[in-house]
């Protein structure tokens, strides 16, 4: 956590923090001068209010929400457009077909999430984060980004496609309980970016790729989905590629396959560490793997 | 004096005969025979650390396997008039449970939650390579060079059995979780089964319904799946049963509220008393200021099966209660079925199936519990209180003898007890001990390791205020509403919270709960204002006093030096006299 300087403080106060465009008067909450109506509009929120530290101990039991199984789950609360909550009685269009296929495990503030929504407004994508002011962060920046989609005129060049409705995100811890939130092969992409490098040799049990996990990684993941992993750790990196390489359910893409790939420069650039490190002109290393078909016996 | 037996604390059978595990001593009693095999003697400290905490035997009752507090993992050959020794390795992690698989491979659950296939014998070592340092095995679980690594949950693996079709392996964990993976490519998990609100601590598969699984934990209920099809089928309810005859409790936390910690006033006595009084309805309860785990201190540590008349008995206990269950299994799973019980004189450590014995079953109490040790207090960390006594009387001495007895069971599942020779050969081959050392003994693990402690997560460590709605508005401000999670209201409405605050509630609560007060939409700019104007000026302040100090600082120093300056400089002006002195003597002379 860097201290910010007097100025850049007082920057801040000024107006909400904006991350993808310009005009920051329209975002500016209407003032106690009308009292009838009393509507607050959301701004985005200023990362400087939601800090926590980075590490989080994956195994201790902490006061999650997690639904018993996946079937149970109300994603009517993340994705509004394409579920209808279980009480409301005028059912959408589109009711309860789609299924999230993307996840992004450990999406911190939630930079490639914003990222990929407006790529493709049609795949629902989740964030998996298990500290809670970050996805508090997260979540108040997609409801004020949504809100502001909403108020948009329809000829605006800031709307974006899908007006973020496909985009969410959850406090979960993706370790213990991935095979709660997602079916059997539900997901077509999977995220591990700038995972925590969880140094000392006793600590690595608790790495976010293990030969145990993999299991359950490749068991949400359908056949022909593909994990993505980004690092600026080299031991990290050759750690997650070799457990990768060894299990049996994982084939490794050749980077040459993927250059040019936009889901994956989103991957590299979009996130906060991501762009932590392009300023502190570290490394990336990217590996990605397929995952293969479950053999035959 | 040691004259008090180490109570049996693992029973199993195989088809010909029953083996226990009592201290680090191994006793095998071949039923066909009537014959008792033991494992070489040891001295009571060895009994101690190598105390043995699982123990596994093949169908044909000719390998046995043990682990014991050590964290060794040996392998004996049944001969005709020992247990023969046959291998020793060394586990990475204390085990949870093992069994034999078909092959004789031991599959051995760990306590972080890994499972492993160690093969009959071990493997001889490649004098090439060296063996991985156990931090290494430690991280990464494959390294291990002993054995293969079969697949790995993220808490503790409580249970684990291999179907009948030797095709799958199921292991249940303390997160809920009960998994089907493939046998032997466990990399790839098949189904899981959803459904338990609790840990999961049991799990058996009867031989007459090999597609059946029961399951049981902390939880109000044992579950019947069929796990072919990953289905629900039935739910038997449990805690009527068991909950009036739970002897052993946890130990209590204090409970820690936002890092302050809630004082009691009563006594610990005063807290024994009163729980007499009541009765059974405040055995689960911790006074003022403590807390236990959730579940009714319910643990079930073994779930069983008898086929009795062509019905299929189930029977099942919970750890620390004084009890022992059963139902029957109808054909039809989904029917509804009753629990039978019979109450014990004391906590059942384990119970097994007598072979070619039909009906029979052989059970082991922990006769001390109540004379030597009791339920721990509050205020203490540790998991069982020692009862002071530096003899025991010849009463107390006889009911020790309890601590084996047969049971026999009907085919409606009902209990009734059984004299029997066998077992008086069994119980005077138990290795002795002193009292000191069978009051310290912790027989009942899993009810402190498993269930989950209310409350102790961590908070982000901020004290946000509960402020109550008032006229207006009809929210109670918590820590979760502060944030919106995107809804139909902030979507489809322009509106953010319909909340009214005034500007005393916002001038108590902290810079953190401003900040998200602001992106939802509350206008808090005059007082973020008002706040930095106010840091600012305090900065202001300390910055002059610090300067303030500086310069005193300075000061200081410098009236020190300048006396040692003079000083210096009457040493130069009489060290140049002296040298001139000596320049004048020389030139004189």
């Amino acid at each position: 956590m860097s201290k910010r300087t007097h100025d850049q403080v007082e920057e801040m106060e000024a107006g909400p923090s904006t991350v993808t465009s310009t005009s920051t008067s329209s975002l500016t909450p209407a003032t106690n001068g009308s009292n009838d109506v009393n509507i607050g509009l959301l701004q985005l929120p200023q990362k400087r209010f939601y800090r926590q530290r980075a590490h989080a101990n994956v195994f201790v039991d902490h006061e999650l929400d997690y639904p018993k199984s996946p079937s149970e789950m109300d994603w009517s609360y993340h994705y509004p457009k394409y579920f209808t909550h279980p009480d409301q009685t005028e059912p959408s269009s589109i009711q309860n077909e789609k299924k999230v296929e993307w996840a992004d495990v450990g999406c911190g503030f939630g930079g490639l999430l914003m990222a990929l929504a407006p790529m493709f407004p049609d795949t629902l994508m989740l964030g998996m984060e298990i500290r809670m002011s970050v996805t508090k962060y997260v979540t108040d920046r997609i409801a004020a980004t949504r809100q502001y989609q909403s108020m948009l005129p329809s000829n605006s060049t800031e709307r974006e496609n899908g007006e973020y409705q496909n985009v969410s995100v959850i406090r979960a811890n993706a370790m213990k309980h991935i095979g709660n939130f997602f079916e059997k092969g539900q997901l077509s992409k999977i995220f591990f970016l700038f995972p925590d490098p969880h140094f000392k040799n006793r600590k690595q049990k608790a790495r976010i790729i293990t030969p145990g996990l993999l299991a359950e990684y490749a068991y949400v993941l359908k056949p022909g989905g593909i994990l993505y992993t980004v690092t600026d750790v080299k031991d990290l990196h050759e750690w997650m590629a070799l457990h990768l390489n060894n299990h049996p359910l994982f084939i490794p893409i050749p980077n040459e396959e993927l250059t040019g790939d936009a889901i994956l420069e989103a991957a590299r650039t979009s996130t906060e560490e991501g762009k932590k490190v392009e300023r502190n002109k570290g490394d990336k290393w990217v590996a990605c793997f397929r995952r293969a078909e479950n053999p035959e016996d | 004096m040691s004259d008090l037996p180490f109570p049996p604390l693992i029973l199993a059978s195989s088809s010909s005969s029953v083996v226990s595990a009592s201290g680090a001593q191994i006793i095998l009693y071949n039923s066909q025979t009537s014959k008792i095999i033991n494992s070489p003697q040891v001295e009571n400290k060895l009994q101690q650390n190598g105390f043995i905490r699982h123990l596994a035997i093949t169908n044909d009752g000719k390998i046995v396997a043990s682990v014991g507090d050590d964290k060794n993992l040996k392998v004996w050959d049944v001969n005709d008039d020992e247990l023969k020794l046959r291998s020793t390795r060394g586990l990475i992690k204390k085990a949870s449970h093992i069994s034999f698989a078909n092959d004789n491979s031991i599959i051995v659950s760990d306590k972080v939650g890994d499972v492993y296939s160690y093969p009959l014998d071990p493997i001889p070592s490649d004098p090439s390579t060296s063996r991985p340092p156990m931090y290494s095995m430690v991280s990464d679980p494959t390294k291990n060079p002993d054995c293969t690594y079969l697949l790995g949950h993220v808490s503790v693996t409580t249970q684990h059995i291999i179907t009948p079709d030797n095709k799958y392996i199921i292991t249940a964990d303390r997160d809920e979780h009960i998994r089907i993976s493939r046998y032997p490519k466990a990399y790839v998990i098949e189904r899981q089964l959803f459904g338990h609100d609790g840990f999961v601590s049991a799990l058996h598969i009867p031989s007459s319904q090999s597609n059946i699984l029961i399951s049981g934990g902390g939880d109000p209920s044992i579950r019947i799946w069929d796990w072919t099809i990953g289905q629900l089928v039935n739910k038997v309810d449990i805690y009527s049963a068991i909950l009036p005859h739970r002897k052993v409790r946890s130990y209590m936390r204090k409970n820690k509220w936002k890092g302050r910690t809630m004082k009691t006033e009563e006594t610990n006595t005063a807290i024994q008393s009163r729980d007499q009084e009541e009765g059974e309805e405040t055995f689960y309860s911790a006074p003022e200021g403590y807390v236990l785990p959730t579940g009714q201190g319910v643990c079930i540590k073994k779930i069983d099966s008898l086929q009795i008349s062509g019905k299929t008995i189930i029977l099942f206990f919970s750890e620390g209660a004084s009890s022992i269950h059963s139902f029957i299994l109808p054909s039809d799973p989904s029917s509804p079925t009753t629990v039978n019980t019979l109450p014990l004189p004391y906590p059942l450590l384990d119970f097994t199936a007598l072979p070619n014995d039909n009906g029979k079953i052989l059970l082991s109490l922990d006769t001390a519990w109540g004379v030597l040790k009791t339920n721990p207090g509050p205020g203490t960390d540790a998991r069982q209180d020692v009862i002071q006594r530096d003899e025991l009387s010849i009463e107390e001495k006889e009911s020790f003898k309890d601590t084996l007895s047969i049971l026999e069971v009907n085919e409606e599942g009902k209990f009734s007890f059984t004299p029997s020779n066998d077992i008086s050969s069994i119980y005077s081959n138990l290795p002795k001990t002193d009292i000191k050392t069978l009051s310290n003994l912790n027989l009942y693990p899993l009810i402190n390791l498993l269930p989950r402690w209310p409350g102790l997560e961590e908070d982000e460590g901020i004290d946000i205020p509960q402020i109550n709605s008032n006229e207006n508005g009809n929210i109670d401000i918590s820590d979760d509403l502060i944030s919106l999670a995107p809804t139909n209201l902030t979507t489809k409405t322009l509106g953010g919270t319909i909340k009214n605050y005034t500007i005393e509630e916002l001038n108590s609560l902290n810079l953190k709960v401003l900040g998200r007060l602001k992106s939802n939409g509350v206008d808090v700019n005059e007082i973020l204002k008002q706040r930095q104007k106010k840091s600012k000026e305090e900065r202001k302040l300390k910055l002059l006093e610090i300067n303030k100090k500086l310069k005193e600082e300075k000061e200081e120093i410098e009236t020190q030096k300048e006396p040692e300056k003079k000083k210096q400089k009457q040493k130069q002006k009489q060290t140049k006299k002296v040298v001139i002195l000596n320049e004048e003597d020389m030139s004189n002379s």
